[in-house]
């Protein structure tokens, strides 16, 4: 029996994820009438006790190459991690139904051996990668370079420097010859780099497995059990044949890419820490092989199944679009598998500063409860905007206002919900810089501060009024407390 | 389907402060101004307390007074400054401008039916001495006692729902019983202007003559019997602070290596723990000096350096110091809503939470409570035989007074295991540096041994006549004990000590027997002297 995880939530999500413990699953096991002399012998299943997915989205277009809003996932997965002590992973990559099966084999192995990697500090498995996958020269080189840039060193209004200058600021801070090329010595220290601004835990700090903490515990040289591609043997998604001709015939590929996208995924399933498997017996072909292992393990109408038939299967719902049993069997229960497509929301947050003035172009890291970090620039009336989990978000920001030496930090409570009840005034007042110690005191804060309202303690029609102007018009004139 | 859209405008978190003033109000006023345009702090007072035009009171005068129906004696202003197109709202102790002029006072006739009709009161203290106000005085007295509670508790307390709203400042003494209010908000940041003495203790200015005043007794210039706050009597009573995570102290001397020890115990013991305190060792500069200083302070907090290094820098030739949690020492303006609360600030003899910074110790020293090398006892007769001794906790009471006639004993205490042989006290008037110092005969008319005791001799130091030896003539003792008595009230008045303004204090050293010299300054347990 796997031990139950310690304290955490069962499903935690996120805009590129999402990580569940598996709650005990019944299982039963059919066995049949014996003799007397004979004995059924059942196996322990190969059954996780949780699991982790990065969506498309985690990684650059058509590459192996992890983006850094990855971190927010892997923030995730450690505390996954940690609620089941001493768990097994095995990594899985999964490519979309489209184009040829070998690359989307190979696609999807190598994003599996990019987080494998990652989470091992195997800088020799991303040279690997550097060397098999062209999109890791220039795209992936300059998106770590720009992940690695101190604060303030980039301008978002100036011309960004060429990826050779880029390099060169890079290799002078590391002490490295600068060369301005993407050299041996120059990937080893970036890639260390990298996987260790990625991979984090809720602290921050950089955290890494040893390979025996991977099913295969490291046997193999080439990561059987450890990691493995699916290619496009197990998609969540099949659209219809008519949604698919609709896309060929226009010629709309971004469409039917981004149709796709949910199918492009990395899922780590974690193990019990006593289970032991025989890497030989494995079933899955290591990441760089052919599909050929994977023919073996096909269910018999895998052709039916991974084909596009008269209506859109989810596999949420018909639970027949997988199309190797052995996956199936070990991932198909899985809330990772299961999840619902989450539902997204635009977030627009204008940023002021101490005296109520909005910050037009600045920096910010939005930081949200999940462990997610986006970064960006306001425009130019000091609005972000950004996607993320349709829910009620706490995020905090940072951003330096111009003029500022230092870093300052806002709160935002942002909810879709248009209901103008006590909620919203609670959460616009909050937002507006009134959170004291007890909430309760923070509605008469702001009426205090208000220039126009009397302090009533009461969510009254001028109070929404005056909350309704602020967000319609300025947070300037009715609270600044200087005008100098 | 598009996604949803959810909208917010942010701001950082609003963070109040209040300011004190017991000398000119400008500095404070100036303070608040550049507080609120560089860091958008809020001025509590401000915020929530009603304007006589929000609020008439029907009493005369003042448009800009801010009106608390609780505590009418205390006076709260609206002050324009240079630095801010608001007025910052300024509570003055001592009346508007603090020289004891205030509108409010001019007739003032008291809040208990015993007071009226001319504001008497009769203010007695644990040893039955007492001393009557009218008046204006009385306000005087009434403001000065107030702060004590509202300088450890900056705050104000709001019930709404009812019309006008009620906002008062809060008073947070345990006999009174008000309604428990239902919001109770208190300041971040508190800042104190006044006069302060090495000894811990702080005052205002002398209220002046004022002949439009009534009743006639209130006429004359006062000044207020109470301090508005002594560390030493906080510490002793276990006091604490509700509310402020940072204290600046504009006044002279009140933090000083003797006092140091008090702080710590208060903001160890605090809610939230008090994590620094910006002050002076000695001399503060007056109001325009202090504005210069406010405002190079504020540029240095806004390049991000930390208050500490703030402090330091706007203060470089004065004389400051800084008492700081080890955790707070990197505290900045920009970190001030993200700052990790302090869980531990207590002080033993052998476990520090505080540095302490002085201009001569600018990376600061631990802070330990520290037994002085050697011990010095101050007593006041009071009656034939009765000696009450002058402690920290008494320094703003009648009784740590310097009065003419009156028998002063002292002790010099000899540490545990050895025995004095010579000792020396001299009386230091207000700090060191002070240019006016004065003889032992000029305050003393003499000083003698106890009576059968004629081992000891005392005699003036002949280099320095702020000074006696006391000395054994044969062996040593655990204690060396002998008396001074007061010169007259005339003579003293003819001194030139300065009354509520004069603060006397030892100066002891001691060798003991076997040979090893003992120093202390006993800063907080001296005398006052209030011209009488």
């Amino acid at each position: 029996m796997p031990a139950t995880p310690t304290q955490i939530e069962p499903v935690s999500l996120t805009v590129g994820g999402v990580a569940a413990s598996v709650t005990e699953t019944v299982r039963p096991y059919a066995v049949a009438p014996t003799l007397e002399s004979k004995w059924n012998t059942l196996r322990e299943r190969l059954a996780p006790v949780g699991c982790w997915r990065a969506s498309d989205v985690r990684f650059e277009f058509d590459s192996s190459v992890p983006r850094p809003e990855l971190r927010g996932e892997m923030r995730v997965l450690k505390r996954r991690i940690d609620a089941h002590e001493g768990c097994l992973l095995s990594v899985f990559g999964h490519a979309d139904p489209v184009g040829d099966s070998g690359y989307n084999k190979q696609l999807s192995g190598r994003r599996a051996q990019a987080i494998y990697g990652l989470v091992t500090r195997r800088v020799d498995l991303w040279e690997e990668l550097y060397s098999s996958d062209p999109s890791w020269k220039d795209r992936g080189v300059g998106v770590m370079l720009v992940a690695l840039e101190p604060a303030g060193d980039d301008d978002s209004a100036e011309e960004p420097a060429t990826l050779k200058d880029q390099l060169k600021a890079f290799q002078q801070r590391q002490g490295l010859s600068p060369s301005g090329q993407a050299d041996a010595p120059t990937r080893k220290k970036l890639f260390q780099m990298y996987m260790d601004l990625l991979c984090v835990g809720a602290d921050d700090k950089p955290w890494t497995l040893a390979a025996d903490r991977f099913l295969g515990r490291g046997a193999d040289s080439k990561g059987k059990a450890d990691y493995q591609g699916c290619g496009e043997f197990n998609p969540i998604l099949m659209l219809s044949a008519s949604e698919l001709q609709k896309f060929e015939q226009s010629g709309d590929k971004a469409g039917r890419n981004a149709a796709n996208a949910p199918n492009r995924r990395v899922l780590i399933l974690l193990f019990p820490k006593e289970l032991e498997v025989d890497v030989a017996k494995w079933p899955c072909p290591r990441a760089s092989e052919g599909t050929s292992g994977c023919q073996k393990r096909l269910w018999s109408d895998s052709s039916k199944r991974l084909s596009n038939t008269s209506q859109r299967r989810e596999y949420k719902d018909t639970r027949d679009t997988f199309g190797c049993r052995f996956y199936e069997r070990i991932a198909g229960l899985t809330p990772c598998e299961l999840q619902k497509p989450i539902p997204m929301m635009v977030i627009r947050i204008q940023l002021h500063d101490y005296c109520y003035k909005p910050c037009p172009g600045v920096k910010y890291r939005l930081l949200l409860e999940s462990g997610e970090e986006i970064k960006g620039v306001t425009d130019g009336e000091g609005w972000l905007v950004q996607r993320v989990i349709s829910r009620e978000q706490r995020a905090r920001i940072v951003y330096r206002p111009e003029g500022e030496e230092a870093d300052l930090e806002s709160i935002a409570i942002v909810s879709a919900s248009k209901a103008e009840d006590d909620a919203w005034v609670d959460r616009h007042v909050q937002n507006f810089g009134f959170r004291p110690e007890k909430v309760k005191d923070a509605l008469v804060l702001f009426q205090a501060a208000h220039k126009d309202l009397k302090v009533t303690g009461e969510g009254d029609d001028q109070t929404r009024k005056a909350i309704r102007d602020i967000m319609t018009g300025s947070m300037t004139e009715p609270l600044e407390n200087h005008s100098a | 389907m598009s996604d949803e859209i959810a909208e917010a405008k942010v701001a950082p978190r609003a963070l109040y402060y209040v300011v004190i003033d017991g000398t000119e109000a400008k500095d404070s006023a100036a303070f608040g101004g550049m507080i609120q345009g560089k860091f958008g702090w809020r001025n509590l007072l401000g915020e929530f307390l009603p304007t006589v035009e929000d609020q008439p009171t029907g009493l005369p005068g003042d448009k800009d007074r801010l009106i608390d129906e609780a505590h009418p004696y205390l006076p709260v202003h609206l002050h324009k400054t240079n630095y801010s197109n608001k007025k910052i709202a300024v509570v003055e102790p001592g009346g508007r401008d603090c020289i004891g002029k205030d509108p409010h006072w001019k007739e003032y006739a008291g809040e208990q039916p015993s007071e009226r009709p001319n504001g008497v009161r009769e203010w007695k203290n644990s040893l039955g001495d007492s001393f009557t106000t009218y008046g204006r005085h009385t306000a005087q007295e009434k403001s000065a006692r107030f702060l004590k509670r509202f300088i450890l508790e900056p705050a104000v307390e709001v019930t709404p729902g009812s019309s006008p709203v009620k906002a008062r400042v809060h008073d947070s003494h345990p006999d009174l019983v008000f309604p428990w209010p239902e919001h109770l908000i208190h300041a971040d940041l508190l800042l104190v202007s006044s006069h302060g003495w090495l000894g811990g203790f702080m005052k205002g200015n002398r209220a002046q003559d004022w002949p439009d005043a009534k009743p006639k007794e209130a006429q004359p210039g006062s000044q207020a019997m109470s301090s508005y706050f002594a560390v030493g009597e906080a510490s002793a009573k276990g006091w604490k602070f509700r509310g402020p995570l940072w204290i600046i102290l504009a006044q002279c001397s009140t933090a000083n290596s003797a006092t140091w020890e008090f702080w710590v115990d208060l903001f160890g013991r605090s809610s939230p723990i008090v994590r620094g305190l910006l002050a002076y060792e000695e001399a503060s500069p007056a109001a325009s000096g202090s504005i210069t200083i406010a405002d190079n302070f504020f540029k240095k907090l806004a390049q991000g350096k930390t208050m500490l290094e703030a402090w330091k820098l706007a203060n470089n030739g004065q004389n400051w110091a800084a008492v700081v949690h080890k955790e707070a020492l990197n505290d900045t303006m920009q970190d001030w809503r993200t700052f990790t609360p302090i869980t531990d600030g207590s002080t033993t003899d052998s476990t520090s939470a505080y540095r302490g910074f002085l201009r001569s110790i600018p990376d600061g020293e631990e802070i330990f409570k520290k037994t002085p090398p050697l011990g010095v006892m101050i007593k006041r007769l009071l009656t034939e035989d009765t000696w009450i001794e002058i402690t920290p906790e008494l320094l703003d009471t009648s009784i740590a007074g310097l009065w003419g006639n009156r028998y002063y004993g002292i002790g010099i205490v000899a540490p545990s295991g050895e025995k004095l042989a010579e000792a020396t006290i001299e009386w230091v008037h207000i700090r060191p540096t002070y240019s006016k110092q004065f003889g032992i005969l000029e305050l003393f008319a003499r000083f003698n041994v106890f009576e059968g005791d004629d081992e000891l001799g005392l005699a003036v130091d002949g280099s320095n006549k702020r000074r006696i030896v006391v000395a054994l003539a044969n062996g040593a003792r655990d204690m060396l004990k002998f008396c001074f008595l007061s010169q007259t009230p005339e003579k003293l008045r003819a001194t030139g000590l300065e009354a509520h303004h004069s603060y006397l204090w030892i100066r002891a050293t001691a060798t003991t027997e076997s040979g090893v010299t003992l120093k202390h300054d006993f800063k907080t347990t001296g005398v006052s002297y209030y011209g009488v």
